[in-house]
């Protein structure tokens, strides 16, 4: 029935709100801290640049493992193969020439194993790049891990995390925020979903809650642009993925949220009379190296979207403004050729 | 670099800043932040009006003036408001996106409406003609990432009006060009000759190396290491893409090669700190053979550029404009030239049986 859907995504944002604020749930597992100081965190960073150079450079998915996990693994490990697939050369090695860190007080009982990088990445190949990492680590003698990666708006001020006075990255508990991490994947998953039956209210609910900005009204503005314009239309999909709380506190106010969604975006043509299927060319260049050549009569990806958020403080009004976003395809769905 | 690192470098431009603001050759104004020290400061208020304070507000003036007419140009896909406002290279290469838009159905692109966040200006002196005014302007709107231009505005006699002659699009997350001033604080034009004497090369040597690379570029097995040229997103990274496409091309039989048209449009050089901001046009054609089977433009137009009209054709020629920002060494310097900005546009498609 087409209302369930809206009334129970409706439900998770309206109504779940505040249990979810008085912190009767919480975001993710709950874990251990693991002390980290600013110097040995910078080391982290340079030793996974160092990692990630190769990576990228020689398309090692196996040295991939070791410094990634979670959604940037899986986005990682699909760029990799699709750039397998059209036997594209693969990217010079990247280096960081600016790294900031951003580590939680240590011994912070509220404060897991983990600590945000805002990096930016040199290329012989590419302009300036710049990429929030968030680094995890499992266990007091597990490697850093990089569990989220998105790229940030270019030529802007970076996220103002706000430090204490020793340095220290301060965070904010999400019952001090306007919304939970849950709500944030809620949100943003209905946000960047195109609309379906009964979900119109769903949708509406979500363009209030975020801001306009590139990764927000202009990027779906710029899919809505492609599917005037081309034969070929692209529908999207998103479910909420993974959220983790405290935020990073930020000097206006508000926190800094890494999340993940998963996603899909299927092709499909408009008018099979005008255009039969979705091509892929034996070259792989016009659908990327995930596809095989030949014709479909719709594909659907299988992406993970990673975003940074700013969530405003609890007594706001404010919206989520979304200042980093990476998108990959992480594997594809034929239809019938 | 560290956040310390940062700071320092953000440091660093608010002091070059402020000799610059106080020399009034440069100016800036918008929003009093910007990333890694894109630093813009408000016009100091209550002081009398100097003939440099007059100067610098008709800069301001004319770059925003300029950016009301491309916002409704693009926005309308129409390049009658720019009628008067463009010439050279930056008049090609606004008609060419209208063109391309037009003929393929596509509509303004989302930046086409943009306001300036950060505006900085670099004017040579007013008595010599013809005036160069050098523009480093933030647009940004609510849609689009704040991209970053550089404009080259010209005015060839007093009596002529202020024309927009050159622009690109400048590396996201760079650092400005350090634009170096006079005694009085107006940017220093280079003249050919000027440029040869203090220059690893001059603007047209610039172009013409540009031109001889991309070529070279096109026929190589690898993406070819110029002595000349550091390797950049416009050089070495360009080249990587063109042979990526050329690789694909080849699985499908077609053979693909570039061409240089020089355009035979002016270069302009302002002296920098350690060199000059050299800024160049150049002209391509890129060539595509179908080997294999002929390519088929479907009735609809649907398979490719709609210039080219149902029917079935052996080669398509593309014809393209590319202007290049490039920072030049001194003669003396043993660095290499390195591309900080490029626009590029398709002028023409064409197809043969």
């Amino acid at each position: 029935m087409s209302l369930d859907p809206r009334l129970r995504r409706a439900a998770v944002l309206l109504l779940v709100c505040p249990l979810l604020a008085l912190g009767a749930c919480t975001a993710g597992q709950r874990q251990a801290s693991y002390p980290i100081g600013q110097d040995q965190a910078v080391a982290v960073v340079r030793s996974y640049a160092a990692a990630w150079a190769q990576v990228v450079s020689r398309q090692d998915l196996e040295a991939l493992r070791r410094i990634q996990t979670g959604a940037a693994l899986a986005a990682s490990t699909g760029e990799i193969q699709a750039r397998e697939g059209t036997g594209e050369a693969a990217p010079a090695a990247p280096t960081a020439s600016e790294i900031e860190v951003l580590v939680p007080p240590s011994g912070s009982r509220r404060s897991p194993a983990r600590f945000l990088a805002l990096v930016t990445w040199s290329s012989p190949e590419a302009y300036p790049d710049r990429e929030a990492l968030e680094f995890q680590r499992a266990g007091p003698d597990g490697p850093w891990q990089v569990e989220t990666r998105a790229r940030l708006i270019a030529n802007t001020p970076l996220p103002a995390v706000a430090a204490d006075g020793d340095g220290r990255a301060r965070t904010v508990d999400a019952s001090k925020l306007r919304f939970s991490g849950r709500q944030v994947v809620e949100a943003l998953g209905g946000y960047y979903s195109d609309e379906g039956d009964g979900e119109d209210a769903v949708a509406s609910l979500a363009d209030r809650l975020v801001a306009p900005g590139p990764f927000t009204s202009g990027l779906v503005k710029r899919r809505k642009q492609s599917n005037d314009s081309f034969q070929i239309q692209r529908q999207y999909r998103y479910r909420p993925g993974t959220y983790r709380t405290p935020a990073y506190r930020l000097r206006q106010g508000g926190g800094l949220m890494l999340v993940s969604l998963s996603g899909t975006r299927r092709m499909f043509p408009k008018d099979p009379n005008v255009v039969p299927g979705v091509q892929q060319d034996a070259s792989r260049q016009g659908l990327g190296g995930l596809v095989p050549p030949g014709q479909y009569t719709s594909l659907t990806f299988h992406t993970t979207v990673m975003l940074a958020v700013e969530v405003p403080p609890a007594k706001s009004r404010g919206q989520l403004r979304v200042v980093g976003i990476r998108e990959v395809d992480v594997s594809i769905e034929q239809g019938p050729p | 670099m560290s956040a310390v690192g940062l700071g320092r470098a953000a440091g660093n431009v608010w002091v070059a800043l402020l000799i610059g603001a106080l020399a009034a050759g440069c100016t800036s104004a918008g929003r009093a932040h910007d990333k890694g020290g894109r630093v813009a400061r408000p016009a100091s208020a209550g002081q009398p009006r100097s003939a440099k304070q007059a100067l610098a507000e008709e800069a301001a003036r004319v770059v925003r003036e300029y950016w009301r007419a491309r916002n409704l140009a693009y926005s309308a896909l129409e390049t009658g408001p720019l009628r008067g406002f463009e010439d050279q290279a930056a008049a090609l290469l606004s008609q060419a996106d209208v063109d391309n838009r037009l003929a393929n159905g596509l509509p303004p692109d989302p930046s086409s409406n943009t306001s300036l966040r950060d505006l900085r200006t670099y004017f040579t002196r007013p008595d010599r003609f013809p005036r160069l005014l050098l523009a480093a302007v933030t647009a940004a709107s609510d849609d689009v990432e704040p991209q970053v231009y550089l404009l080259i505005f010209t005015r060839a006699t007093p009596q002529a009006p202020w024309k927009l002659s050159w622009q690109a699009r400048y590396a996201d997350n760079t650092e400005l060009p350090s634009v170096a001033v006079d005694g009085d604080g107006f940017a220093v034009p280079l003249t050919p000759a000027r440029q040869r004497a203090t220059l690893l090369a001059d603007a047209a040597e610039v172009g013409r190396r540009l031109q001889e690379y991309r070529e070279r570029a096109a026929a190589a097995a690898t993406p070819p290491r110029s002595s000349f040229f550091a390797d950049t997103q416009d050089t070495y990274g360009w080249a990587k893409g063109l042979q990526d496409e050329i690789r694909g091309g080849r699985v499908i039989g077609v053979e693909e090669r570039v061409v240089a048209r020089p355009p035979g449009l002016p270069g302009y050089a302002l002296a920098t700190r350690d060199g000059a901001l050299v800024m160049v046009t150049v002209g391509e054609e890129t060539v595509r053979d179908y080997r294999a089977s002929p390519f088929q433009q479907d009735p609809n137009q649907i398979n490719y550029d709609r210039r080219v009209s149902p029917g079935t054709y052996r080669t398509i020629v593309i014809d393209a404009l590319a202007t290049f920002a490039v920072d030049v060494p001194a003669a003396a310097s043993h660095g290499r030239a390195v591309v900080v900005g490029s626009s590029w546009q398709v002028t023409k498609v064409t197809a043969a049986p």
